[in-house]
């Protein structure tokens, strides 16, 4: 069995008097996509900014490959890529500018000949089709140039596993398209993906597995089959089960769906 | 939109800011603590002014023979005067971010509510806005000059409403004068100009204050001149008028000017808030076509730096200082302000030079060491300003931007001293060559001899070396605390502390010999060992604070959340 690239043991973190995520375990394995889903405040982000380093947890263990984030830091983030939600990034740089800094940041230039990153950072652009676009101002992008950008330097750095947060929120849908095939190809390249997303037709069509998180805690986790089997509803929709997981669905939408199975 | 209900939104906005205020600075017990514990320091360093003023007061007093009657009309004349510059520039600055780019303008715009109320409510909290700096500087310097002319107590009553009143008209012309700008200049150009009035405005506090109130002597010589009735006729001429009558007792004389004043500012304020409402919502829609026009013609590929090129000195430290450099150089708005604190610096080398300034009890050293803190504060900012990724008015707009700026090194695999110490070297480098290019020019300008220069030079690398240690140390602090709103004044107190504790052994050591004489002991202490012992004791709180400040930055960085 491969081993996972991110484990997480029960990890808790409290602001103050709220607990944002309550003792939650979970295993993510290399090449598999990884749906993270949850209501408003559920704690998503908040579980990803502790597999990022953005926040300490108060107990439990993050590890991610064999390195723990709290006790070695700089090597688990080496391995690691993050997209957030809406990332500042640096609007004077230029796209390529950006994406080079950040490689430089990963010590990329170090391990191999600037030439070499200098190629990849161009067939990055290529591949995500914006090399016109690689040396203007990133004050000049739309927003879903702004989100390539931001993936782009998530990933120049070869990183093992990527988490990302509303990965296609405001894109529109040929972008949102691109970055769906884009996450399916990684997979198969081996790259570990952890998105959150409220779009369950996108959870739906490329995660492999699933984890729901209502009120810091992880109440489902596994396939789509896996889910719909637990919820007892083996033609129901991700969005049914979601919300009857999550508690959202009234009793009338639940009698419905029991009638039309 | 019926007459009511614009009264009523107008209340719920003002409810708003309110509501904001409140929070930032009370919405928990220890929220409340710092607030009012920075506020106790505050009231320290106000009082600091004060007394410090009483001293400079009492020379221009007693050049003037001591006459209160004759003498304090023309000082408060002069603060008076110098408060209105102040407040006019300093309305000047705040207008386009709180008028044009509040980030939750778009908001209150698109929402059905009355424009006249969104436009009055925001008129009067910029209104009581303005005269913030003010207060904490000029107010107390008027309490100095009442205590001096040994005021009666309706002077101390007087002064704070007089103080808003003379502030009211220039605050108000200011609002006004922008927003009909706005119709045809860019709200660069009119940084650019608020900028320059502010430079203005410190220039004169320089002169006004600068050696024993020389420059201030000259200011009331020539107000001296000026045939009273012309100064009567402006505001700081009614309110030297009233707070002199107040301070004399005769309570009959302080009623008219303060009723003329009064009247005064209603007029200026109530006709400055109907005359330019229209003007605004004009202003408004043209700012907001201007935008996307701009972001056309940024889309040109940048040709500064080539794809093919490889930066000079690689390694992780030599790129976050070569991208900050790269920012710094391409943020155009951030590049202006910055060429405006290097004029300021320029302005007050040339100022400095011009009026020689007689020598303070501890000699010229002591103004010298005055000198350069001021030098190393204003090249510190003009840097500081440059190098931030991104815009003050962005920054103005966001301000969470400090903190989230830093999520991808917060990402990356980079260690809290490798950020401190390229932060550090990014900052430190400009900021020590325009120092020492700004005092050396000092130097050959007032013709102090090699020594004094070199030692001069010395000190001024060392203040720029600490400060930049304390900057990018306390920030994570800062960060990590969300004293973000508190930051210029928590800053403040730090590099205040700093200077004091460098500079004051030094000035002892340089100049102070003869005023610690009358110390027999100090008598049989050699010059040299005092020298010596001086500057090693600042060159050791110079180290120390570097030390600390980088323990505390990385410790903090490395606990950061975000």
């Amino acid at each position: 069995m491969t081993n996972p690239i991110l484990q997480l043991k029960n990890v808790t973190k409290r602001f103050g008097s709220l607990t944002a995520v309550d003792d939650l375990s979970l295993t993510v394995f290399p090449g598999e996509v990884f749906g993270f889903l949850g209501p408003n405040g559920a704690g998503k982000t908040t579980t990803i900014k502790m597999c990022t380093g953005l926040l300490r947890p108060n107990s439990g263990m993050v590890r991610l490959g064999t390195h723990d984030i709290v006790q070695e830091p700089l090597l688990a983030k080496r391995l690691l890529g993050y997209v957030p939600d809406n990332p500042f990034l640096y609007d004077q740089l230029t796209g390529r500018e950006f994406v080079r800094f950040v490689a430089r940041l990963y010590d990329l230039d170090g391990g191999s000949s600037s030439s070499v990153v200098e190629k990849r950072i161009q067939e990055m652009f290529e591949q995500f089709e914006m090399p016109e676009k690689a040396d203007e101002l990133i004050k000049s992008y739309s927003f879903g140039m702004r989100r390539k950008v931001a993936i782009a330097a998530a990933l120049i750095h070869n990183s093992q596993i990527v988490f990302l947060d509303e990965p296609t929120s405001g894109l529109d849908p040929k972008s949102a398209r691109w970055v769906k095939d884009l996450f399916r190809k990684l997979a198969g390249e081996g790259v570990a993906i952890l998105m959150t997303t409220h779009i369950m037709e996108i959870a739906e069509r490329i995660c492999d597995r699933i984890g729901i998180i209502h009120q810091g805690k992880l109440v489902a986790l596994g396939t789509l089959a896996e889910l719909r089997e637990e919820a007892g509803r083996s033609d129901s929709t991700l969005e049914d089960i979601f919300l009857q997981i999550t508690g959202e669905l009234d009793s009338e939408t639940l009698d419905l769906l029991d009638a039309k199975r | 939109m019926q007459r009511g209900d614009a009264v009523t939104t107008f209340f719920v906005l003002l409810a708003n800011e309110w509501l904001i205020f409140k929070n930032t600075y009370f919405r928990t017990r220890r929220r409340t603590l710092l607030t009012l514990g920075l506020l106790l320091l505050a009231l320290g360093a106000m009082t600091g002014i004060t007394l410090g003023a009483v001293g400079v007061l009492r020379a221009a007093f007693a050049a003037f023979g001591g006459m209160v009657e004759i003498v304090l009309p023309l000082v408060l004349n002069g603060l008076f005067l110098w408060l209105m510059m102040a407040a006019f520039s300093s309305g000047v600055q705040v207008v386009l971010p709180r008028f044009y780019r509040s980030p939750d303008l778009n908001l209150l715009i698109s929402l059905p509510v009355s424009a006249q109320a969104l436009f009055a409510a925001r008129f009067l909290f910029t209104m009581l806005y303005i005269p913030r700096a003010q207060l904490f500087l000029i107010l107390p310097i008027l309490i100095a000059a009442g205590i001096v002319a040994e005021a009666q107590i309706a002077f101390y009553a007087l002064v704070l409403p007089v103080f808003f009143l003379v502030c009211a008209v220039p605050a108000a012309l200011s609002i006004a004068l922008i927003i009909a700008l706005v119709r045809w200049f860019s709200p660069k150009r009119i940084m650019i100009a608020g900028g320059i009035l502010g430079m203005l405005s410190w220039l004169f506090f320089f002169v006004l204050w600068g050696g024993e109130g020389d420059g201030l002597i000259r200011i009331l010589t020539l107000l001296e001149a000026a045939p009273l009735w012309l100064l009567r006729l402006f505001p700081p001429g009614m309110a030297a008028e009233s707070s002199t009558a107040a301070a004399l007792g005769d309570f009959a004389g302080m009623i008219l000017p303060t009723a003329k004043l009064l009247a005064l500012g209603a007029i200026i304020t109530v006709g400055s808030l109907f005359l330019i409402q229209r003007l605004y919502h004009r202003g408004f829609a043209r700012l907001q076509e201007i935008a996307p026009r701009k972001k056309q013609t940024a889309a040109k590929p940048v040709l500064a730096i080539s794809p093919k090129r490889r930066i000079p000195f690689l390694g992780r430290w030599s790129n976050l200082v070569v991208v900050q450099w790269q920012q710094g150089l391409r943020n155009h708005e951030a590049a202006l302000t910055a060429l405006l604190f290097l004029l300021m610096l320029i302005g007050y080398v040339i100022t400095m030079a011009l009026f020689e300034l007689p020598l303070g009890p501890l000699g010229s050293d002591l103004i010298l060491f005055g000198h350069i803190g001021v030098i190393v504060f204003l090249s510190n900012t003009a840097v500081g300003i440059f190098l931030f990724p991104a815009s003050i008015t962005t920054v103005e707009a966001n301000p969470r931007i400090i903190k989230e700026r830093y999520w991808l090194h917060k990402v990356a695999p980079l260690s809290g001293h490798a950020l401190f110490w390229s932060e550090w070297l990014a900052n430190f480098l400009p900021s020590v060559i325009l120092g020492i290019i700004a005092l050396a020019a000092l130097n050959i300008a007032v013709g102090n001899g090699l020594w004094i220069s070199l030692v001069s030079l010395l000190v001024l690398g060392a203040l720029t070396v600490g400060t930049h240690a304390l900057d990018h140390g306390s920030t994570p602090y800062v960060l990590n605390m969300d004293l973000q709103k508190r930051e210029t004044v928590f800053s403040l107190m730090l590099f205040i502390i700093f200077y004091l504790l460098v500079l004051g052994p030094l000035t002892i050591g340089q100049g102070g010999y003869a005023l610690l004489e009358p110390l027999r002991f100090m008598g049989y202490l050699p010059q040299w060992a005092l020298y010596a012992a001086t500057t090693a004791f600042s060159m050791v709180v110079v180290i120390l604070t570097i030390y600390l400040s980088a323990k505390l930055g990385v410790n903090h960085w490395e606990k950061m959340e975000m």
